[in-house]
């Protein structure tokens, strides 16, 4: 579903995102990225999304080289990945509502089904009763829940989430990973980039850590390894 | 593509945006009146010369011993000539009765030992710019004792009516070089405010062409609504000017409104229509990531 082939990812002004990552995650599996801040995580789900482009090596989603896919085909690979931002990236003009049915509409869903299928987004992260609110109206966590919604309401093949518990409490912390549970049992294939530690050794699925933008550590049914991070840092 | 939905997108943008609408709607209004004005002033200056120049003739003397016959012949010639637009022919007596209603007295026949006129015809053209050359052509006619056209008149008002077209067709085209710049700005504006939600829209799957859509549309709407108080604003108020205008300053025309109704409508609808939408393709653009 995605590998990544000797990645390294240098952004415009020189700072390195990626070096020299390789990776390969299948189809409906569940795994964590962790890392301090600066690691990479973001850097990671961006080139899944095709935000940016690997300076070198090979990004393949859903088999295709994304290095290689056409300027009007990439709405088309989005289509395909849902994505819970960091900074959550809501439509400010729109109610929490219109946020969501945007994803819908992009693909041409007839007007009929829109409703419906926003609800269900909404109900499933508790939020159907902000519906007509504006983003800016939102609690953070709330705007949270909104972007989570707006990821899962087509049914992605790809769910990607940076830090999607950032800016929420425990206990909502832990509703939210329900949810990527279940659209993991879905059969989609769920990314999570985060520095909860908590969560991560609760959940004992696949970990993958990063530590300047390499990877330090890739372990199936693991917890964060703190000190394998470290000791990642210090190699370098 | 579904045009309904990028209409109820324009709609619902324009009223949630209304102070950012309001401000770029009236920056359109305010520049299209401007445009409309030099429209108008220039249309009527244009105007203005044309009547002067439509009045000017060629008047050709007819020797005293011309018979009936010859006049005729003559008056047929001329008519033939594809650049006379009017030709009338102006007797002896004619021309003296002209003369003491223009002097305003009563001249006795008895003073004089005869009427001094002479017979002539007065000739308007289709095109006042060839007159020197059908004037010279009129010379040569069996029986023309002189031809007159003012000539030096003549020459001057057709070199202002060439100078007024050139001069008015630049401060349209300047005018209009002007408002294009300020709209587009305008327009460019209100989608710079929004430059964020475009990179969202296409992070998300939207293709450039929807993404495209309700921005030009708005732009559309942006520019035809700033353009329509514009184009009612300066209609109405020359349809009140012109009457008083031509009560207080009776000896100079002025178009009629209906006059320039078209070309008013036309010029201000299209600049906003137009260059709103332009305006705002150009500017989505700038905005959207083609990497
Ligand atoms: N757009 C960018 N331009 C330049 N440098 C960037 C950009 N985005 C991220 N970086 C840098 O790349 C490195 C990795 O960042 P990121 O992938 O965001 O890490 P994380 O998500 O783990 O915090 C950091 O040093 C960061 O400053
Ligand atoms: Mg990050």
């Amino acid at each position: 579903m995605i590998e990544f082939k000797n990645v390294s990812l240098v952004y415009p002004n020189g700072t390195i995102g990626l070096q020299n990552a390789s990776a390969h995650i299948s189809k409906g599996e569940f795994a964590f990225l962790v890392g301090q801040t600066g690691s990479g995580k973001s850097s990671f789900l961006k080139l899944i999304n095709r935000e940016v482009l690997p300076t070198t090596g090979e990004v393949f989603v859903n088999n295709q080289l994304t290095s290689e896919i056409r300027l009007q085909q990439v709405p088309l690979l989005r289509r395909h990945i849902g994505v819970i931002f960091q900074d959550f990236k809501l439509l400010m003009h729109k109610t929490i509502f219109e946020n969501v049915a945007y994803v819908l509409e992009v693909t041409g869903v007839p007007a009929k089904q829109i409703p419906a299928k926003v609800s269900e987004a909404l109900k499933l992260v508790n939020l159907w009763d902000k519906e007509d609110s504006f983003p800016e109206q939102l609690s953070g966590g709330e705007q949270q829940r909104a972007s989570i919604a707006r990821a899962l309401v087509n049914h992605p093949l790809i769910l990607l989430a940076d830090e999607p518990t950032g800016n929420l409490d425990p206990d909502t912390s832990w509703d939210i990973m329900q949810i990527l549970m279940k659209a993991n049992s879905r059969g989609t294939t769920v990314i999570v980039a985060t520095h909860n530690k908590t969560i991560v050794d609760m959940m004992r699925k696949r970990v993958i850590g990063l530590s300047g933008g390499r990877i330090a550590f890739d372990r199936e049914r693991s917890g964060y390894l703190p000190a394998d991070l470290e000791m990642a840092a210090r190699e370098v | 593509m579904n045009p309904v939905y990028f209409f109820r997108e324009v709609i619902t943008n324009l009223r949630r945006n209304v102070l950012m609408n309001l401000a770029s709607i009236s920056t359109v209004t305010v520049s299209t009146i401007v445009l409309g004005l030099f429209l108008i002033a220039t249309l009527n200056l244009g105007f203005w010369v044309q009547k002067i120049v439509d009045q000017l003739q060629i008047v050709i003397y007819l020797k005293d011993d011309v018979s009936q016959e010859q006049i005729n012949r003559l008056y047929d010639a001329i008519k033939a000539n594809p650049q006379v637009k009017d030709v009338e022919f102006i007797s002896k007596q004619n021309a003296l009765k002209r003369l003491q209603e223009k002097l305003k007295i009563l001249i006795r026949m008895n003073d004089m030992p005869e009427n001094p006129l002479p017979n002539s015809f007065e000739i308007k053209l289709k095109n006042s710019a060839n007159i020197a050359a059908v004037a010279k052509e009129l010379e040569t006619f069996p029986g023309a004792e002189n031809v007159k056209y003012g000539q030096n008149i003549a020459q001057k008002l057709l070199s202002l009516h060439q100078a007024v077209r050139i001069g008015g067709l630049l401060v349209v085209a300047l005018s209009l070089i002007c408002t294009i710049f300020i709209i587009v700005n305008t327009i460019r504006l209100t989608v710079y405010a929004r430059r964020r939600e475009i990179r969202i829209m296409q992070l998300v799957g939207a293709a450039f062409w929807f993404i495209r859509w309700p921005f030009i549309l708005e732009g559309i709407m942006q520019g035809l609504l700033g353009a329509l108080p514009a184009f009612v604003l300066v209609y109405l108020s020359y349809l009140l000017f012109v009457p008083r205008a031509l009560h207080a300053l009776p000896f100079i025309p002025f178009l009629p409104p209906s006059g320039i109704l078209y070309y008013l409508l036309w010029t201000l609808l299209t600049t906003g229509i137009v260059i709103g939408g332009l305006g705002a393709f150009i500017s989505v653009n700038k905005y959207l990531n083609y990497e």
